[in-house]
C-alpha cells in the first residue's frame, strides 16, 4: 500500500519537473537573447553547481546569487534596449562584460569563505564556552545532590545507592 | 518512675509517702550480678525519708535470692526499717504492694513502701520496705522440722495469727504463697504470743516454698514454674507446718527433695508428714487431716477453718481417694503404684519410658491395675498427638510431655527439664530469659499444640477453660512471628505484667513503664560507654505489651533493616512517650539522639535539605523536646519534595551530559565545527548583497542613469 502511494508520488512530481521544464525550454525559446546571456554569463554558477556536493548546495546558491547580481544590468541593458540575439551577442562577447560577470561571481566564492569561516570560528568559541558552562554546572549538582546525581551508580526505589554486601 | 504501690493511705503513720525514689536513683552502674547482694557501705535514700545501709545486711530476712539491708528513718522518724533488694531473675510481686499494705495490720510484715532503688555497683533494683518489727525467725530453716510442740500452743501461737493473716489477704485477693514455718517471727519478743508472718512480694509466690509444702499437683514444678496459686495452696502449706511443729519425729528424715515429692505421690501427704510414732488425738487431727487433704476440692478451705476455730466442728468429708494400683509397675528399677509418681519420674529415663509406652506396657497397666477408662483414653490421645507430626526428631520429649499430661493432668505440664504449671508460665520464662536457658524449650511448648492438649485432658472443671484457649491461641501466634514486638519476648511480656524489661542493654535498670524506658535512656545518655541509639527485641516487645499507642504505628519502621528507618521509628516512640506521659524534657537523650542522627539526615537528597535540617537540629538539641526532633525529621511531605527535586536533579544532569558528549563530539574536528551554520549565513549574505546589487541597478536604469 505504502509503496503504491510513494509510486504515485514520484509520478506526480516526475510529471511536475517535466512540466517545468518544459515551460522553461519554451521560455527559454520564446526570450532566447536573454537566454543566451544567461547561459554565457552564468556560467561560473553552473560550475559551482556541478563541483559543489553538499546536500545544501548553499556555495552554489552564494555564487549563483552574487553571479545573478552580476548579470543584472546586461540584463537590463538587453531589456530595454533591442531585445535580439544581435544585441545578445554583442553584450556577451565583450571582454568587459565577461569579466564583470565572472568577478562577481567569485566574489560569492570569497563571501562563502569568509562569512563560513567567521561564523564557524563564533560558534567553536561559543561551544566551548558552553562545554565549561555545562561541567560547571554538573559539578554543583553534584556537590548539592552528591554523584548519585549523576546516575551512574545504580540506585534503589527511593534514589541511594545500592548497597552490596 | 516507681509504681504508686503508697501505703500511707492505709498507714498514715508511716513516713514514706511515695514510692516514686528519684534522689535514690542514678549512678552509672557497671554489670550487675544476679544475686542482689549489694556493695556494703553505700547508702541509699528511699524517698528522701528513709537511708538504706547496704552494708548492713540482715541475715534473718534474707535468702538465697533476696537480701535484706538495714535501713532507718530520717528526718524525725525514728523507727526501724529493712529493705529487700529484689533479684532481676525472680519477678517480685510489684502489682500487690497497694493491696498488701492496705491489708497489714494483723501479724503480718508492715510494708511501708516499694519501689525502685538504684545501688551503685548493681544498678536499679526493685525492693519493699518494710518496718523493722519481725524479730527472730521462729525456727532457722524447715529441713526436717520435728519440734515435738503442744498442739494447743501451735493452735493460738501460729495457726490463730496465720489464719489472720490469710484472711486479710483474701480480702485484698491475695494469696501469700510464702507459708511455712522460716518465715514465721517472733515479732521482737522472747515469749511471743503470736508469730508474725514474713514477706511475701519480694519472689514470686511459692517460690521459696520447698516442695514439701506444696500440695501434689503443684510440688513436682519448679519453683518458679507453679503459678500464684489458691488460698488453698496456703492453708495447705499452714497445714504442712503445723504437722511440723507438732511431730517429733520426721518420717521424710534423710530424704532429699525428689524422694519427698516421690513419697507425697506415693503414700499421700499425712502419711509423708506424720509418723506412726507421733499420734495426734482430738481436735487439731481433725484440722490437720482438712488441711492436708490431697485433693485440691476436698481440702478445707478458710471458711472451714475460721468456722473451726470459732468451735463449730465440721463433718468430716467424704475424700476420694486416689487410683492405687493394684499391681505396681517397674520402670528405672522402682516400683510405682500411682499414675503421677510414674509421670513425674518418666523423664529420667526418656528411652526407657517410651519403650514402657510403644510396647503397650503402660496402657496394660492402667487397664488391668489401675482400671481407669478415662486414663486409657487420656493415655491414648496423647499418643496420637505425639505422633500427629511424625516420629522425628522431638517426638520423644512431645510423646513424653503429652504422656505425662495423660497420667497427671493436674499436675505441672512437663517438656524436656521444665515442669511448670500453666499459671507460672510468665514467672518461668522471666527467668529463663534472665539466666539465658531453656529458652528453646520454652518456644517448643508455645509453637507446639502441646498446651492445648494439657487443656483439653484437664480435669479440673472449675478451671476458666476460654481465658486459657485465648491465652494459649495469643502465645502460639505471637511465639511464631519473627518481627520485633512478637517473638517469645512478646509471649514473655503478656504472660507476665509485673516483670522489668530484660533486655541485656537495660540491665541496669529496672524499667516498668514506657517513662521508666524513656528515662532509662535519658541516663544511659551521659554515659561514655553508651550503646548506639537502638531498640532490642525486648525493648519492642515490652513496649508493644505495655502500651500499645506508643509504638504500635512504629513497629513497621522498627522492623526495617535500614538503620535510619529504626532510628525514626525510635524517635518516633519516645516522642509518643513523652507527650502522652508528660515526661519532663530530656536534655541529655535529646543530644544523644541529634548525635545519632547523621544517617537521617543523609537520606535526604538536598544538601540544602540536609544542611537546613542540621542548623535546625542543633537550635533544639539541647530543649530535650524529643516531639520536635520527631516533627523535624520526620517529615513527609519534605522528604517527597526531596525526592522528587533530586529526580528532576537527575534529569537535568542526563540532559547536561548529552549536550556535552555532543559537543564534545563535534569539536573533535574543530575545522568542520559550525561550517554548514556558516555557509547557511554566507548565502543568506550572499542573496542580501545581491539583491541590493539589483534594485540598484533597476533604480539606476529607471534614473536613466548610465552604468557602464
Amino acid at each position: 500500500m505504502a509503496k503504491r502511494k510513494k509510486k504515485q508520488m514520484s509520478k506526480a512530481n516526475l510529471f511536475r519537473l517535466r512540466l517545468m521544464v518544459g515551460i522553461m525550454f519554451v521560455c527559454s525559446i520564446i526570450f532566447l537573447p536573454t537566454t543566451i546571456i544567461l547561459l554565457i554569463g552564468m556560467m561560473p554558477s553552473l560550475a559551482a553547481i556541478a563541483i559543489d556536493k553538499s546536500k545544501t548546495k548553499s556555495r552554489a546558491i552564494t555564487v549563483s546569487a552574487m553571479n545573478l547580481a552580476g548579470c543584472s544590468p546586461f540584463l537590463l541593458e538587453l531589456w530595454t534596449t533591442t531585445h535580439d540575439m544581435d544585441t545578445a551577442l554583442l553584450i556577451a562577447m565583450q571582454a568587459r562584460n565577461m569579466i564583470i560577470m565572472y568577478v562577481t561571481a567569485a566574489s560569492g566564492y570569497v563571501i562563502d569563505f569568509a562569512v563560513a569561516g567567521i561564523v564557524s570560528s563564533m560558534l567553536l568559541q561559543k561551544a566551548k564556552m558552553r562545554i565549561k558552562r555545562i561541567e560547571e554546572k554538573q559539578k554543583s549538582l553534584i556537590e548539592r545532590w552528591g554523584t548519585k546525581v549523576t546516575g551512574k551508580i545504580p540506585l534503589d526505589d527511593y534514589g541511594f545507592p545500592i548497597q552490596n554486601d | 518512675m516507681a509504681e504508686a504501690n503508697d501505703p500511707s493511705n492505709t498507714a498514715p503513720s508511716d513516713p514514706v509517702k511515695g514510692q516514686d525514689n528519684p534522689t535514690a536513683k542514678g549512678g552509672d552502674a557497671s554489670a550487675a550480678p544476679i544475686a542482689a547482694a549489694a556493695p556494703a557501705g553505700s547508702k541509699i535514700l528511699f524517698n528522701n525519708v528513709i537511708e538504706i545501709d547496704t552494708g548492713t545486711q540482715l541475715a534473718e530476712y534474707s535468702n538465697d535470692h533476696v537480701k535484706a539491708y538495714k535501713a532507718k528513718g530520717i528526718g524525725g522518724d525514728t523507727n526501724d526499717y529493712f529493705a529487700l533488694i529484689c533479684a532481676p531473675h525472680l519477678t517480685p510481686r510489684s502489682s500487690r504492694g497497694p493491696a498488701y499494705a492496705s491489708a497489714c495490720g494483723g501479724p503480718m510484715a508492715y510494708l511501708v513502701g516499694s519501689g525502685v532503688i538504684a545501688i551503685p555497683g548493681l544498678g536499679e533494683r526493685f525492693s519493699f520496705i518494710y518496718r523493722d518489727t519481725l524479730g527472730k525467725r521462729i525456727v532457722p530453716n524447715d529441713k526436717h522440722l520435728a519440734l515435738g510442740w503442744k498442739a494447743e500452743r501451735v493452735l493460738e501461737k501460729v495457726v490463730a495469727p496465720v489464719i489472720t493473716v490469710l484472711k486479710d489477704l483474701r480480702d485484698v485477693d491475695i494469696v501469700h504463697g510464702n507459708i511455712r514455718p522460716s518465715n514465721f517471727y517472733t515479732g521482737g519478743k522472747t515469749d511471743y504470743d503470736h508469730v508474725v508472718v514474713g514477706d511475701c512480694l519480694s519472689v514470686p509466690a511459692s517460690m521459696l516454698q520447698s516442695p514439701i509444702f506444696e500440695p501434689l499437683h503443684r510440688c513436682s514444678a519448679q519453683p518458679t514454674g507453679r503459678g500464684t496459686g489458691m488460698i488453698e495452696d496456703d492453708l495447705y502449706a499452714l497445714g504442712v507446718s503445723m504437722a511440723m511443729l507438732i511431730r517429733a519425729h520426721d518420717p521424710l528424715a534423710k530424704k532429699t527433695q525428689e524422694e519427698i515429692i516421690l513419697h507425697k505421690m506415693q503414700h499421700g501427704t499425712y502419711a509423708s508428714l506424720i509418723s506412726k510414732d507421733d499420734r495426734f488425738t482430738g481436735a487439731v487431727l481433725e484440722l490437720l487431716r482438712g488441711l492436708l487433704i490431697d485433693d485440691q476440692r476436698q481440702r478445707w478451705n478458710l471458711d472451714d477453718v475460721l468456722a473451726w476455730l470459732d468451735g463449730r466442728r465440721l463433718s468430716p468429708k467424704q475424700t476420694t481417694k486416689r487410683k492405687r494400683a493394684s499391681r505396681q509397675i517397674t520402670f528405672n528399677g522402682n516400683g510405682y503404684f500411682y499414675m503421677e509418681a510414674l509421670a513425674n519420674d518418666m523423664f529420667k529415663k526418656p528411652a526407657e519410658a517410651v519403650q514402657l509406652i510403644e510396647s503397650n506396657e503402660l496402657e496394660q497397666w492402667i487397664q488391668r491395675s489401675i482400671d481407669d477408662d478415662h486414663a486409657v483414653k487420656r493415655l491414648e490421645e496423647a499418643v496420637v498427638s505425639a505422633g500427629e507430626t511424625g516420629k522425628s526428631s522431638g517426638y520423644w520429649d512431645r510423646l513424653l510431655s503429652r504422656v505425662a499430661i495423660a497420667l497427671d493432668p493436674e499436675g505441672p505440664i512437663r517438656y524436656k527439664n521444665l515442669a511448670l504449671k500453666p499459671e507460672g508460665l510468665g514467672i518461668a520464662l522471666g527467668e529463663a530469659f534472665v539466666l539465658n536457658s531453656n529458652l528453646q524449650a520454652f518456644i517448643e511448648i508455645f509453637t507446639s499444640p502441646l498446651l492445648q492438649f494439657w487443656l483439653v485432658t484437664c480435669t479440673d472443671l472449675n478451671m476458666d477453660v476460654t481465658s486459657f484457649v485465648n491465652r494459649f491461641e495469643t502465645l502460639k501466634m505471637q511465639v511464631k512471628q519473627p518481627m520485633m514486638g512478637m517473638g517469645l519476648e512478646r509471649c514473655l511480656y503478656f504472660l507476665n505484667d509485673s516483670i522489668h524489661c530484660v533486655s541485656p542493654a537495660l540491665k541496669n535498670f529496672h524499667v516498668r513503664s514506657p517513662e521508666d524506658m524513656i528515662n532509662a535512656f535519658e541516663k544511659m545518655a551521659q554515659s561514655k560507654t553508651r550503646p548506639a541509639l537502638a531498640f532490642d527485641r525486648h525493648m519492642v516487645a515490652f513496649l508493644a505489651a505495655k502500651d500499645g499507642k506508643v509504638i504500635d504505628n512504629q513497629l513497621f519502621d522498627l522492623n526495617s533493616v535500614e538503620y535510619h528507618r529504626r532510628l525514626i521509628g525510635l524517635v518516633n516512640v519516645f516522642a509518643a512517650t513523652q507527650r502522652i506521659y508528660s515526661v519532663a524534657p530530656l536534655p541529655n537523650l535529646s543530644k544523644w539522639i541529634a548525635e545519632s542522627l547523621q544517617v537521617v539526615l543523609d537520606r535526604y537528597h538536598d544538601k540544602k535539605n540536609r544542611d537546613t535540617l542540621k542548623e535546625k537540629l542543633s537550635k533544639i538539641k539541647d530543649s530535650g523536646d524529643i516531639t520536635k526532633i520527631s516533627q523535624l525529621i520526620d517529615d513527609q511531605n519534605l522528604v517527597k519534595r526531596d525526592f522528587a527535586a533530586f529526580k528532576l536533579a537527575m534529569h537535568e544532569f542526563k540532559m547536561l551530559s548529552e549536550e556535552h558528549d555532543l559537543l564534545e563530539n563535534q569539536l573533535e574536528n574543530p575545522s568542520n565545527f559550525g561550517r554548514a551554520r556558516g555557509k547557511e549565513v554566507a548565502v543568506i549574505v550572499a542573496g542580501v548583497i545581491s539583491s541590493l546589487i539589483i534594485m540598484g541597478f533597476i533604480i539606476m536604469y529607471l534614473n536613466g542613469d548610465k552604468i557602464f
